[in-house]
């Protein structure tokens, strides 16, 4: 099978797990007791008002109708309306959107310039005092709650020092407010990766060092820094990179308690919000866009790593 | 000679001696690491102050102390109080006991619901595991947090309710680790032997698949421990998990942050309580997963 057949076969394939994400967000709100336009208007004995917002929302309708009128409003990128404020719930979302990516882009940048150079550090002075000190913080690292990084981010940077703000994200016409604003979030995001990254660029540097061509090459009289980056990093950076991919998924989810913490209008904040407001139908959406989100990030992760690896054969799946 | 499989007669005398045995070698391999001794004594202390909890908190967790709100650390109160006047130390000693719960029980749940799913998805093969495995694919289609997150706002926030989300959400993972193990071990031949002589499905599970599984999933359930209890804090955190005024570690957090510039005190003791517990079976969880090489697993250790 070539290449091109293999990443049709991919995408086909997570069609039917996008259909299913979007069919657990139907029946999601169909889950929790009691009736929805109650739960979500509050207890109302107006018969008439029930039932206008009933048939304003198809609840009226038979369950597979509004299941497939569901569907149907996905598939053309109509996700309803919001229950609190009567907006598209998809221009709420798309709204929101560049500030999220914006975090996840930025904690996984700081995670890499963290994680890499403190992973080959450690490898070059294996079992000595440098090497225990980052494997250290590694383990801290991943032992940390982010949201508890992110208060005392805010508690010293925010507070103490005044160098940072605290709350919000700026405005998306202001690049230089938004990059003071991602400062905090994005470190406070990044730690837990970093560390993860940082255990990983170590283990498989330290492969690559005893290999017999790095040794060749200092035998040939190659500087030790060359020997570093230029022959041990470019091999040791092909397992780095293809984790990568899955940790930027898994920074996706962990917008969520992050923008909470900042009070950074993204889409994890949006869920949030909608949750504790009984807003349903920006529960679904945010909940399809942050899955979706997950699925294709893994999905191309997937992809490059069969790309740039030759051992993997595109029949195993 | 077909064999009465009731549960006694399948788990004898011997496998537990050889459980045993095997436990106590493991441990011995732990306590020789540093990381795994470092581990291993964290969580014995954290669930020493867990269980003694009434003994060693020198003030009732939820009592209020209105003329004492906020004061910052001082020998009366170690670590100082909230905003009710509730004295922080013994509210992290107490949150110790409801972390270590919400540990043990969601992740109690996950590998239950997990290995059950992957162990007959591997061994049965063929539609089962079509159909177990498809299900497993959608639950991992959704990052762990969100997961727990949806299955939390559709129950309700609560303890109970957040135990069981974050359990759910951990059971793909069991469920892989568990259907790739059960598979391998499925095709080995004391199983094909098993069969033949005629024992049942139910009793080569119970004596070949699950002691076969058994090291691996203890070393992803101790190292679950950490994570279900930092996404258990984040959803208490965020109001969606255990409820007010129960002392949890990760509600402390949340009264401290409204305080955080007037009384810093509250956000940073409970953070690094979370850090200790979650760092202790992180570390007992990499030891572990030394001492236990899957790589070297060769498939009748157990017997």
């Amino acid at each position: 099978m070539g290449f091109r057949r293999y990443v049709l076969k991919r995408v086909l394939q997570a069609i039917p797990t996008i259909i299913a994400v979007v069919t657990i967000a139907f029946f999601m709100i169909r889950f929790i007791p009691g009736d929805p336009v109650e739960i979500m208007m509050g207890y109302t004995s107006d018969q008439q008002v029930i039932e206008s917002l009933q048939q304003r929302y198809g609840l009226d309708q038979p369950l597979w109708r509004q299941y497939l009128e569901f569907m149907y409003g996905y598939l053309t990128f109509d996700f309803g309306t919001s229950v609190r404020t009567g907006r598209a719930v998809e221009s709420m979302i798309m709204a929101r959107l560049p500030h999220t990516i914006l975090l996840a882009t930025g904690g996984m940048i700081i995670a890499l310039l963290i994680g890499i150079p403190a992973g080959i550090i450690a490898a070059v002075n294996r079992d000595e005092m440098t090497d225990d000190g980052v494997m250290v913080g590694a383990l801290l690292g991943v032992s940390t709650p982010d949201f508890w990084i992110g208060l005392i981010l805010i508690l010293v940077f925010a507070g103490s020092l005044g160098i940072f703000p605290a709350t919000g994200a700026g405005s998306l016409n202001d690049p230089v407010e938004l990059l003071h604003h991602l400062v905090l979030p994005a470190i406070t995001l990044g730690t837990f990766t970093a560390s993860l990254i940082a255990r990983l660029t170590r283990s498989s540097m330290i492969g690559v060092l005893e290999k017999d061509y790095v040794q060749a090459a200092r035998a040939r009289g190659i500087g030790e820094r060359t020997v570093i980056y230029k022959h041990a990093f470019r091999n040791a950076s092909v397992p780095v990179i293809t984790v990568v991919g899955l940790y930027f998924g898994n920074a996706i989810a962990g917008t969520i308690v992050i923008e909470e913490v900042f009070a950074r209008p993204g889409v994890g904040r949006l869920l949030l919000d909608s949750i504790f407001g009984r807003d349903y139908p920006v529960v679904q959406g945010t909940v399809v866009v942050i899955a979706v989100m997950y699925i294709t990030v893994n999905l191309i992760t997937d992809l490059v790593y069969t790309k740039a690896d030759p051992k993997i054969t595109y029949e195993d799946t | 000679m077909k064999t009465r499989n009731t549960f006694y007669d399948v788990v004898d005398k011997r496998f537990l001696l050889g459980l045993y045995r095997r436990i106590n070698s493991v441990v011995k391999d732990v306590m020789r690491t540093r990381k795994g001794r470092f581990g291993l004594v964290t969580i014995v202390l954290v669930t020493a102050i867990a269980i003694l909890a009434p003994v060693l908190a020198p003030y009732d967790p939820a009592s209020q102390n209105l003329t004492a709100r906020l004061t910052s650390p001082n020998t009366t109160y170690l670590l100082g109080t909230d905003s009710y006047g509730r004295d922080i130390l013994s509210r992290i000693i107490y949150g110790f006991r409801i972390s270590l719960l919400i540990g043990v029980v969601s992740v109690g749940v996950g590998v239950a619901i997990g290995t059950i799913m992957g162990t007959v998805s591997g061994y049965y093969g063929g539609w089962v595991d079509e159909i177990i495995g498809r299900l497993i694919d959608i639950m991992l289609a959704f990052p762990f947090l969100l997961l727990a997150l949806i299955i939390v706002a559709v129950l309700g926030p609560s303890i109970t309710n957040m135990m069981i989300a974050v359990g759910i959400s951990a059971a793909p993972q069991f469920a892989r680790l568990a259907r790739g193990d059960a598979l391998t071990a499925s095709e080995k031949e004391f199983v094909t032997a098993a069969d033949s002589i005629g024992r049942s499905h139910f009793s080569i599970i119970v004596e070949h698949i699950i002691p076969n599984i058994f090291t691996s999933v203890v070393v992803m359930a101790t190292l679950y421990m950490g994570r279900a209890i930092i996404i258990s804090a984040a959803l208490s955190f965020l109001g969606l998990g255990v409820q007010p005024p129960t002392p949890s570690l990760g509600l402390i957090l949340a009264d401290g942050r409204d305080f955080i510039a007037l009384a810093p005190w509250i956000t940073i003791a409970p953070g690094l309580a979370i850090v200790l517990v979650v760092l202790g079976f992180n570390l007992l969880g990499d030891a572990l997963n030394d001492a236990l090489d899957p790589e070297l697993q060769t498939g009748d250790k157990l017997q």
